[in-house]
């Protein structure tokens, strides 16, 4: 499984190596390919996808704190129930708290603040990680993920959101006669913006890579 | 890493799969059969030109040279194409280890390449409307060769029609300029649309912003409107508006009828096709004319020839059996149909095969004889596994667990044990079950707790934000109006302000709000509606004058409608110019409008009942007419039944 | 109360608005269960048949949740709801039908984490639908999400011998079919209109 990361000893537990490979090495997104659907639901706009990743970033560190606090208390054969609920208040909680911090992005988000409960990605780190180790290196590790999911998700919507409207924030970058590429802004765009990352992280990772060990791929 | 694997080695693994592509004719070569396909596309792109001018001229030769240039500049794929077409007669497709010197090698390396890239380019071009900007049909040229055949694999291997790709992408990306038609020019042969030659990634002039006379829409668009066919004659000949190269029917049917002579097109598709639009269409026609038109119009219209005879039956993209031919041709057919008829968009061809390419695996899969119940059971455990599954199981486990008379609970929980975790086991017996009903039970009450305390601690500031929301949306629909007041309506039929009812479900939101102005004098009530738009469900609000009895203006609270497109609805200063006074009497008995509301194409509006629509907008705007007229209909009457309600609270707020 | 027809809600959600290729819900197993046609078509339909029990439970938790008035404990009760549910299923189905409990194997107990599932019951109670339009468009949604999954499966599969480029082999390859397949279902916007 791509999930149980090499842990290694308790010995190097915050090396900056640990942390980048969430960022770049273990990208959820571009490597591991995790949480999907609200990377590909929400990263329409720059904003809406660092919204979505901060939020995201934040249910990661808290619930990864909270089990690796609690995991030596959880019973093996209710772990999974238990994450699930922690997560499940985590979110609500966030979802909360955006909600009375703007209304308008509230409702760009949609559902998709309560589908960070289902994502893959933060179950797959309670799982693989948290439930493991002693809080700090949990909290690192959500760390490296977090941003790593959080950057990803923002390289994503900046894209389409420059390519779809000739915008990123909203902002005019390719002047007012740029005709924008609606499609970037649709589903199939999502998928095309996606897929468009993925090829270039193999093409550079497989020019990196070549000659060394190239790890898991 | 079940699952990289997975990818890696097909889902086959190495077991051969019997298909019969690519599709080569016996002894033919596959730049013999382009070069012929090309040459019976060409009277059809020929006379596109005649009719509708240099325009045309432009966007077939654009669409030719970005297809070609992307095939020669992409690096040769390993892809299917190099297999030996004289060696995959026997149905059974093994890429070679190492690309082998064949025909179709050398072939490739010719400055026309296979001839596909042409092919491919052609058919492309004469999809497209003849007024599009060159920039936008060359973009679509690279997507057709690169995503659409080159990434997967050369042709050969390519699942869908990659012109088809193209025109899609176009489609999605440039709604506007796509369902921009022009008319044939006065000047005939020599006519240039202005949008032709439009900067790189600039916009093209606006439809509405050009002379009249120059755009107009095909007899598919008009139908819904007018339920007018255009001459049967027109049809045949090609005189009418539409895709460049897709109004002759003639043309195509006789380019079509060369390739079936020589062997080189089946010709069951295209009949299974035509013959299915025709007996639906029949059907249809018969039973709901102001939808569906005749079978004679549904088969010469839009781009059903060309799809039909030249896109549907790509010999790569198509099923290999006679039976798979015709449930694919079938199936398309029954696509066309029901796009055109109740769809929201004009012409559904392209759709149709594309979706039907995307059948074509499993129609092979199933009009084959090939044993179907060879799947070997129990080995793919770790392919079946979601990728960022938290929870694997082995195969042995499982069989355990279904044979197993163990304890449910312990059962359930020994299936969700990671494999990474196995190191763990041995302490899993020894929790009792009530400790794991503690913990969880535990967890769950502080979880709940926690939650809580959140909403006890939010809630206010929620409510306050909420409020602060409606009002400015319901102040922007309301103008003149200061103050803004949420009603609920009681079981009696009267109007209470939200906050003097007596328990208000927190939930049950405010349903009307009355704006008023300084002086305390009614200006109007703001509605929600909601309802069925193109893509997703749209809810707006609108403000009613009950002095004028018109809705003086609205506001779009959600919507997913296409950016650029059915988003018009909240900036097109057309549309928007309905409101104000748009008209919402009521009649005699103070139960009804006079006249319901009415939406006519944009610029035709003449009475105050009626609205403009948005060009290519049409399934938007006018489900904003239809959502304003049923929420006029149910509420007005109550309003005007109750203005006192609503007048007293104004004159409360002045004291 | 919602008043849309059944037909217009189960068609919006298995076509229009397809789970997977205009929402992106249920990715996961959709990229990842899509290689071979018989799982993917089993993978479908046992998360169709959860998700109308969970559209059914999901109606009863909301109906009361509005009666102690604590809308705001839905998400956790609603994954609480889902995972018994899947639970529940995964019991009656093995002591009903232990063949069909083989065959769909380390499915069931996976469906407690497919967002589609969750996303659907969202969605029902965001659109205050009734009970039987619940049960409408979880199964519309259902089936849309197995019509994708299957075409999904049947494209992999014919294009597991191809020689592809080497950049796009992987989930790549998935993402453009995706892509494609969502462009191509956009010629459904609109139906009923």
């Amino acid at each position: 499984m791509s999930l149980a990361s090499p842990t290694g000893g308790e010995t190097s537990v915050l090396s900056t190596d640990e942390f980048l490979k969430g960022v770049w090495k273990q990208n959820p997104v571009f490597v591991q390919v995790l949480g999907m659907c609200p990377v590909l639901a929400v990263s329409n706009t720059a904003t809406n996808a660092l919204a979505m990743g901060s939020a995201t970033l934040a249910v990661l560190l808290l619930s990864n704190l909270a089990i690796s606090c609690l995991r030596r208390v959880i019973p093996e054969q209710v772990r999974i129930v238990t994450y699930i609920l922690i997560i499940a208040t985590l979110v609500t909680i966030v979802d909360h708290l955006i909600l009375a911090f703007s209304i308008e992005l509230h409702r760009a988000l949609g559902a998709f603040i309560s589908l960070i409960v289902v994502n893959c990605l933060i179950l797959g780190r309670a799982e693989a990680l948290a439930s493991r180790s002693s809080p700090p290196r949990a909290v690192w590790d959500a760390l490296g993920m977090g941003l790593g999911f959080l950057l990803a998700l923002f390289c994503l919507g900046a894209v389409r959101e420059l390519v779809g409207s000739g915008r990123v924030f909203g902002l005019l970058v390719l002047g007012e006669r740029y005709q924008g590429w609606v499609v970037m802004l649709l589903p199939p765009g999502g998928f095309f913006a996606l897929a468009g990352w993925l090829m270039l992280f193999r093409a550079v990772g497989s020019r990196v890579a070549d000659g060394t060990m190239s790890g898991n791929r | 890493m079940e699952r990289q694997q997975g990818f890696r080695m097909g889902p086959m693994g190495r077991t051969l799969l019997i298909r019969g592509a690519p599709h080569v004719h016996s002894g033919a070569s596959v730049s013999r059969i382009m070069l012929h396909v090309f040459l019976a596309l060409l009277p059809a792109g020929g006379f596109a030109v005649v009719w509708f001018g240099w325009s045309a001229f432009a966007t077939l030769a654009t669409a030719l040279v970005a297809c070609v240039i992307t095939e020669r500049w992409l690096p040769r794929s390993p892809g299917g194409g190099s297999v030996d077409p004289s060696g995959s007669r026997g149905e059974v497709a093994i890429p070679p280890a190492e690309p082998t010197q064949t025909r179709v090698d050398r072939e490739r390396r010719a400055w026309w390449g296979d001839g596909s890239a042409w092919v491919t380019g052609l058919i492309y071009g004469m999809t497209l409307p003849p007024g599009l900007p060159m920039w936008m049909t060359a973009i679509g040229g690279v997507v057709s060769v690169a995503v659409g055949k080159w990434l997967f694999g050369g042709l050969g291997s390519n699942p869908f029609n990659p012109a088809l790709v193209g025109r899609a992408f176009l489609q999605a990306a440039f709604p506007a300029a796509m369902t921009t038609w022009m008319l044939p020019l006065e000047g005939g042969f020599s006519g240039l649309h202005p949008a032709t030659l439009t900067l790189p990634f600039g916009q093209p002039p606006l439809a509405t912003a050009m002379p009249d006379g120059i755009t107009a829409a095909t007899p598919l668009a008009r139908y819904p409107f007018e339920t007018l066919t255009p001459a049967t004659t027109d049809l045949f000949w090609g005189t009418v508006g539409g895709s460049t190269g897709e109004t002759s029917a003639i043309l195509l049917l006789l380019g079509g009828l060369y390739l079936a002579c020589r062997r080189m097109l089946d010709w069951r598709t295209p009949v299974a096709i035509f013959g299915t639009v025709a007996a639906l269409s029949w059907w249809l026609h018969r039973w709901v004319p102001e939808r569906c038109p005749d079978p004679v119009f549904m088969l010469g219209a839009g781009g059903l020839v060309l799809g039909a005879v030249f896109m549907a039956t790509d010999m790569v993209t198509s099923p290999i059996t006679h039976h798979g031919r015709i449930v694919f041709g079938v199936m398309i057919g029954v696509i066309v149909v029901v796009i055109r008829v109740w769809g929201g968009m004009p012409e559904g061809v392209m759709y149709a095969i594309l979706l039907g390419n995307a059948t074509v695996p499993l129609i092979d899969r199933f009009s084959q004889p090939v044993v179907y119940g060879t799947r070997r059971r129990g080995v793919s455990w770790g392919q079946s596994v979601k990728p960022g599954a938290v929870v694997v199981a082995s195969p042995e486990r499982m069989q355990s667990v279904a044979a197993g008379p163990r304890s449910s609970v312990s059962d359930e929980f020994s299936t969700r044990r990671s494999l990474a975790n196995d190191d763990a086991s041995e302490e899993t017996a020894g929790h009792p079950v009530a400790r794991m009903y503690a913990v969880v039970l535990g967890v769950g009450l502080v979880c709940s707790l926690g939650i809580v305390v959140t909403d006890y601690w939010t809630a206010p500031v929620i409510a306050r934000k909420r409020s602060e929301f409606r009002q400015r949306a319901v102040l922007d629909v309301l103008p003149g109006a200061t103050v803004a007041v949420p009603f609920v309506r009681r079981a009696d039929g009267g109007f209470v302000p939200s906050s003097d009812a007596e328990s208000v479900p927190r939930e049950s939101l405010p349903q009307v709000f009355a704006g008023y102005d300084d002086q305390g004098r009614l200006v109007g009530m703001a509605l929600e509606a909601e309802g069925q738009g193109y893509q997703d469900r749209i809810r707006l609000l609108f403000g009613y004058s009950p002095d004028a009895e018109a809705i003086l203006a609205m506001r779009i609270l959600e919507s997913r409608e296409t950016p650029g497109l059915g988003d018009r609805v909240e900036t097109d200063p057309v549309f928007l110019a309905n409101f104000g006074d748009l008209d919402v009497r009521l009649d005699e008995s103070r139960s009804k409008l006079v006249h319901p509301i009415r939406l006519v194409s944009a610029g035709q509006r003449s009475e105050r009942w009626e609205m403009d629509g948005i060009t290519g907008a049409t399934i938007t705007s006018r489900a904003i007419a239809e959502m304003l007229g049923a929420s006029a209909a149910v509420w007005l009457p109550a309003l005007s039944a109750r203005r006192d309600d609503f007048e007293r609270v104004g004159q409360e707020l002045i004291r | 109360m919602n008043q849309e027809p059944l037909w217009a809600i189960f068609v919006g959600s298995s076509l229009i608005n397809n789970f997977v290729l205009a929402y992106f819900l249920g990715l996961c197993p959709f990229l990842g269960v899509s290689g071979r046609l018989v799982t993917a078509a089993r993978m479908g339909l046992a998360v169709t048949f959860v998700m109308v029990v969970a559209a059914v439970c999901g109606y009863g938790l909301r109906w009361l949740l509005a009666i102690l008035d604590a809308p705001y404990l839905s998400l956790i009760s609603l994954i609480a709801v889902i995972a018994s549910t899947v639970q529940v299923v995964e019991m009656a189905v093995r002591k009903f039908s232990p063949a069909l409990f083989r065959a769909l194997g380390i499915f069931l107990p996976l469906m407690t984490t497919n967002c589609a599932i969750l996303g659907s019951v969202l969605f029902q109670s965001s659109r205050g639908y009734g009970l039987v339009q619940s049960i409408a468009f979880a199964g519309g949604a259902g089936l849309g999400f197995t019509l994708a999954l299957v075409l999904m499966a049947g494209l992999r599969e014919r294009l597991g011998l191809a020689r592809l480029p080497d950049v796009v082999r992987g989930t790549a390859l998935t993402l453009v079919i995706a892509g494609i397949l969502s462009m191509a279902f956009m010629g459904f916007s609109g139906l009923g209109g």
